[in-house]
């Protein structure tokens, strides 16, 4: 533990260099901003930073992606305050009492609220992320072939389950989906290539990157040209800083939040969004005025944002654990350490502990940041919102293209993105969720090599998949997840309850 | 929503099937000695054999909901956004105009002022109403096609020495 404590000061004390803290304060604010501005998300701010910041050395890089994702989930909460419409997904439930709030001329106070909650919740995620990090990936050290190709299936499983809650089975379509795409290309155990169809392109596979800026960028963009034109609301931004007592007031609700949105993030592929949803509800379900919610709660629109923004760390902890992602940017996050040479999974912990308690203190450094510009420049920053999304639409999409080309400097990647945009886009229509497939893309290879790995060390047997003990416990939860949203689960379980409800009086009668 | 999942799933039946059987076509590279387990068809065909449950799932859903009543008001969705689809054509056409045949033929600042101008002229300019009225949008549109077309090369090959296409 204090080892860990010593890596982290390390780690801040390298940061803490005038250049360093010059790409934190404009990274985070850039990060702001692309949250603000509906249309672009948190994921693609994260794959085109990932390409400007290509050529530079990996740990400003990685630094710099993780304050444009803070800073992005964070600045998604001020347009769903001051709009009505959410900058990213995982602002949505933040737009359900701060725009009431906003409306009743107190967008300053609730933007002072939400800057604070999230500030709480990235402080709260950091903090199990340094705890739980380690933890995890020295219990992941005992995992075999057998146990990755269970986790895959678990992360695409509950992946979609959360991303799809009324219909689980297009999730789970989108995560398979995904896997298949992975598929696509040379396989690492005999360098046969499928699906190529004869392209030596395809044959290459399908990059990460130009997939999700077009999944999430340029699918985005066709959305949002969906819709006519949105009004700027033009409400008055009065005193933003908020006051001590009010956040005292909810301080059950901020550390429950944080908590449950941590958990969340570090769930893979689930998210800020449902994070929030999630945090949202607890706090709706634990509070003393629950009528509230919906009007201009206070203690609702803290619970999103802490929610959120706790997330975020969370979402990181199976990045470097494990080597899966816990969130949709957390996957470019992941891409992008790739890319520059760091392999996060379990033997980050042996290779290198130092990283792990370097991400740790960038978190911190991101969510410092965040909560100085979040309460400072807002009356100037908001006036972005009021750029009309005809004059912003075509420069994102120069950037999708810019972004999924530079990587490696192939039209075809370009193809990759305009693809994927409109399959995104189709997705979007026919409900189906975007993020089990870019999970999906990521686990593919996990899933494939360990399968016909442990099948070879099984020798072709099948029991080993379901009678080792961490093997077990991952079935039983895909099993419970893969079921518990039908009528007959859920009539069970009512039953069960029913029983215990009827059994325990008696026993107390009886004692 | 229910016609809509009829169409994919009938969609993802075909293509889950396809999946399947390429993946039993699948080389199974004996003559190099490997073990039978480890054959490249192995995963993606039970992927394949995944998708056309899940598929097969939705498709028996959406005929007991009466999906494939197609041209009946089953399963009507809400109230659909005026000019949506005309918006989001235009919006794919320039876009891949763009990408496709602009990108790597003509000089990158070049396309990219040309698209961001026609793009904000296309959803801005009112084609109902005179010219004389709107050359101020016209004007903009170009002010704004210039700055960001030169913003964005010189940002992305001098600051960040990223190659564009």
């Amino acid at each position: 533990m204090f080892e860990g404590l010593k890596y982290f000061i390390e780690g801040l004390l390298g940061f803490l260099t005038v250049r360093t803290i010059f790409d934190v304060l404009w990274s985070t604010q850039l990060g702001i901003i692309v949250g603000m501005l509906p249309g672009l998300t948190a994921t693609m701010g994260v794959a085109l930073m990932t390409t400007l910041t290509f050529a530079m050395p990996p740990q400003n890089a990685i630094l710099i992606l993780v304050c444009m994702y803070i800073g992005a989930i964070y600045g998604g909460g001020r347009s769903a305050i001051l709009l009505n419409i959410p900058g990213t997904p995982a602002n949505a439930a933040t737009a359900m009492d701060g725009h009431p709030l906003a409306m009743k001329g107190e967008a300053g106070r609730a933007i002072g609220i939400s800057t604070t909650g999230s500030f709480i919740g990235s402080i709260i995620g950091m903090v199990l992320l340094a705890f739980c990090t380690p933890l995890l990936g020295n219990f992941a050290l005992n995992f075999q072939s057998f146990e990755f190709f269970w986790l895959a299936i678990f992360g695409i499983v509950i992946s979609g389950n959360l991303t799809a809650p009324k219909d689980p089975i297009k999730g789970w379509i989108s995560g398979f989906l995904g896997i298949f795409v992975a598929l696509i290309g040379m396989e690492s155990i005999h360098g046969h290539v499928r699906f190529s169809f004869g392209n030596t392109n395809l044959a290459g596979g399908i990059n990460l990157i130009p997939a999700m800026v077009g999944a999430f960028g340029f699918a985005e963009i066709l959305s949002m040209m969906k819709y006519e034109q949105v009004n700027v609301v033009k409400t008055k931004i009065a005193r933003i800083i908020p006051r001590a007592a009010q956040i005292v007031k909810f301080r059950k609700t901020i550390f429950r939040s944080g908590l449950i949105g941590t958990l969340i993030g570090a769930i893979p592929g689930v998210g800020e969004d449902i994070a929030a949803w999630v945090s949202y509800d607890f706090a709706k379900r634990g509070s003393k005025e629950p009528d509230q919610f919906g009007r201009g709660s206070v203690e609702g629109l803290i619970a999103s944002e802490t929610g959120n923004n706790a997330a975020v760390a969370g979402a990181v902890i199976p990045v470097l654990s494990l080597g899966i992602p816990g969130s949709a940017p957390a996957a470019v996050l992941l891409a992008a350490m790739f890319i520059h040479g760091v392999r996060p999974g379990p033997m980050i912990m042996i290779e290198s502990p130092d990283f792990v308690y370097k991400v740790v203190a960038m978190v911190f450094l991101a969510t410092c940041a965040m909560f100085i510009l979040g309460l400072s420049m807002v009356r100037y920053v908001v006036k972005i919102l009021q750029v009309p999304r005809t004059k912003l639409m075509p420069i994102i999409f120069t950037l999708c293209v810019v972004g999924s080309f530079a990587i490696q400097s192939r039209v075809f990647d370009v193809r990759v993105m305009l693809f994927f945009g409109v399959l995104g886009f189709l997705m979007k229509e026919m409900e189906y969720p975007v993020a089990p497939m870019i999970l999906g893309l990521i686990l593919g290879t996990m899933l494939d090599t360990n399968f016909r790995r442990a099948l070879v060390i099984a020798e072709g047997e099948i029991l080993p998949f379901f009678s080792r003990p961490i093997c077990i416990v991952l079935v039983f939860f895909i099993v419970v997840t893969l079921v518990s949203k039908t009528k007959w689960f859920n009539q069970i379980i009512s039953r069960l309850f029913q029983a215990l409800k009827t059994l325990l009086p008696k026993r107390g009668n009886h004692g | 929503m229910v016609k809509k999942d009829f169409i994919t799933s009938i969609v993802l039946i075909a293509f889950s099937l396809s999946v399947v059987v390429s993946s039993y076509t699948m080389p199974r590279l004996e003559h190099r000695g490997i073990d039978p387990f480890s054959a490249p068809g192995v995963v993606p065909g039970m992927i394949g054999w995944i998708l056309l449950i899940l598929a097969l799932i939705l498709f028996v859903r959406s005929v007991r909901r009466g999906g494939y009543l197609l041209f009946s008001s089953v399963g009507q969705d809400g109230p659909r956004h005026e000019g949506a689809a005309l918006r989001v054509g235009w919006t794919l056409v320039i876009s891949l105009i763009y990408a496709v045949g602009f990108l790597g033929r003509i000089d990158y600042t070049l396309a990219t002022l040309l698209y961001i101008f026609v793009f904000i002229v296309l959803f801005e300019y009112r084609w109902t109403a005179p010219l004389s009225g709107q050359l101020k949008i016209l004007g903009y549109a170009l002010l704004q096609a210039l700055i960001a077309s030169f913003l964005i090369t010189l940002v992305f090959r001098k600051l960040f020495l990223v190659d564009l296409p």
